[in-house]
């Protein structure tokens, strides 16, 4: 009993340091950048733009893919079940709530995840490991500011661009592929998501997007600056940015959920 | 950005160890005379890299201090060591080019960075580095497509870019072409004589370039730096 006490205190206060550094990091990359101003900017630029290329650009193949196949599978789905009750009325709400505020974000996490929280974590491992960023340091240039601000920015930036993506591709090529195995007329279903999208769901979207962004990247860069030098610590830390992101945007996701969900009951 | 001379280095029972390590110096003092090149040796293990990142404020000592102009280097925050720093030129013995830009821009984002002096002078500069280590044709290519010697050379001479008052080389000539390296001995000697280049401190066991350059030898101890009485050669 009191060795899993001890697990337990031992989980949490590692937990808790893990997160209070992770603030850290964070809170001084993005110090860095404001305090140099504009000056700051030219250098890191390319790197801005270059993390939007990868991270947003070229995920642009698959998200089309997996919102094509999930907003099909969503919208047959809706379809099909709603027609037996009789109530296709309330499709759009179970699109906005199924794409747009759960299944998009997700989905579209994950694959940023897989693709670009990957390749920061192995970049900036391996720019440790080949003294990149010690070379920084002795040239004076600050690598948080200079390498892990610009690709939280351009990561969060791609993020909420790409779930933008996502949700009008699922939710309009959803309902062209559907349409082929049901009749379905397209002012319908433009009128029945009217009615169920709220501006606040734009606002929501961008905030959960952005925040997943945040954690997906922050996490990514930490783990890689932790390699201390040998290449074998690089998958090390690749995994555990893949493991610890996953883990930190579903519970992320989770928690506004359960918040809304019970806020709309109260 | 600013930069301020550098006009005394002293270290002051400086002791060093590593975290889970034994220690490495104890007690050391050592002050560094300008216009002086200084042949750091020892055996492995004798603390000639960690002298080095000591100096350039990358370990911090656990006892004693770093002195720059009297100032205690350990003391200063990121913004306040930077204008010394920058007065600084460092090559690693291994890496330390940043893979994701061209040597060009390894060197240009130095200057972009910190915006230092008139930029089309240290372009100038900096092209006329690369032409006289024949580097020309491989400036715009990065650094895994061109040869390990290429990439030693451009290494080496981005400690250079600023025309530092304090040059700090790491086995410069380790991996570096035979070609290249009466090129950096003039080179060092011609910032000595005409860019303000003060110090000289380099790890190395290359008696040749010790013989080129000229200079003293400096064994590492935990206590003290212990310096051979006379130059080893006829080096400016």
């Amino acid at each position: 009993m009191l060795e899993a006490m001890d697990a337990l205190g031992k989980f949490t206060l590692d937990y808790y340091r893990s997160f209070r550094d992770l603030f850290i990091f964070v809170y001084l990359s993005f110090r860095d950048v404001i305090r140099r101003g504009p000056r700051n900017l030219r250098p890191i630029l390319f790197t801005i733009v270059s993390q939007i290329y990868f991270t947003g650009h070229q995920a642009l193949p698959l998200i089309t893919f997996l919102a094509l196949a999930s907003g099909s599978i969503i919208v047959l789905q809706s379809t099909a079940q709603l027609s037996l009750l009789g109530s296709q009325e309330m499709m759009g709400k179970i699109l906005v709530v199924t794409i747009i505020r759960e299944l998009g974000p997700l989905l579209t996490a994950f694959t940023v995840i897989a693709r670009s929280g990957t390749a920061v974590a192995t970049e900036l491992g391996s720019m440790q490991v080949n003294r990149e960023i010690e070379a920084l340091r002795t040239l004076s240039i600050e690598p948080l500011g200079f390498v892990v601000f610009p690709r939280i920015f351009g990561g969060v930036v791609s993020l909420v661009g790409l779930a933008f993506y996502f949700n009008c591709i699922a939710l309009v090529g959803g309902f062209f592929v559907s349409n082929l195995v049901s009749e379905l007329s397209f002012s319908f279903f433009i009128e029945v998501l009217a009615q169920a999208i709220a501006p606040e769901d734009f606002i929501l979207n961008v905030l959960k997007n952005g925040a997943s962004g945040l954690i997906i990247f922050s996490i990514a860069a930490f783990q890689g600056l932790k390699v201390k030098g040998a290449p074998h610590e690089v998958p090390i830390a690749t995994t555990r940015a893949v493991v610890n992101s996953i883990m930190a945007v579903v519970a992320f996701n989770l928690s506004v959920s359960v918040y809304f969900f019970t806020k709309a009951f109260a | 950005m600013k930069r301020f001379p550098i006009s005394q280095i002293t270290l002051e029972n400086v002791s060093f160890a590593y975290e889970g390590a034994g220690s490495v110096f104890s007690g050391l003092c050592h002050t560094f005379t300008p216009h002086d090149i200084l042949f750091l040796q020892g055996p492995r293990g004798s603390g000639k890299n960690t002298l080095l990142r000591l100096l350039l404020g990358l370990e911090v000592p656990t006892a004693g201090q770093y002195l720059i102009n009297g100032v205690a280097v350990n003391q200063l925050g990121h913004d306040e060591f930077t204008p010394f720093r920058l007065n600084i030129g460092y090559a690693s013995d291994i890496g330390g080019l940043i893979n994701n830009h061209t040597l060009y821009e390894n060197f240009r984002l130095l200057l972009d960075y910190h915006d230092v002096g008139d930029p089309a002078e240290r372009f100038d500069f900096i092209g006329g580095l690369f032409e006289r280590f024949d580097l020309g044709g491989v400036k715009q290519l990065r650094p895994a497509f061109v040869s390990s010697t290429a990439r030693k050379a451009a290494a080496v001479l981005r400690a250079f870019a600023l025309r530092p008052e304090v040059l700090i080389l790491d086995n410069p000539t380790q991996g570096m072409s035979a070609e290249h390296i009466p090129v950096l001995v003039d080179l060092i000697r011609e910032h000595r004589t005409q860019h303000g280049l003060k110090y000289v401190i380099v790890s190395s066991d290359d008696l040749a370039l010790l013989d080129l350059l000229g200079g003293r030898v400096a064994r590492v101890t935990p206590q003290e730096l212990r310096i051979s009485p006379s130059l080893r050669s006829t080096g400016t």
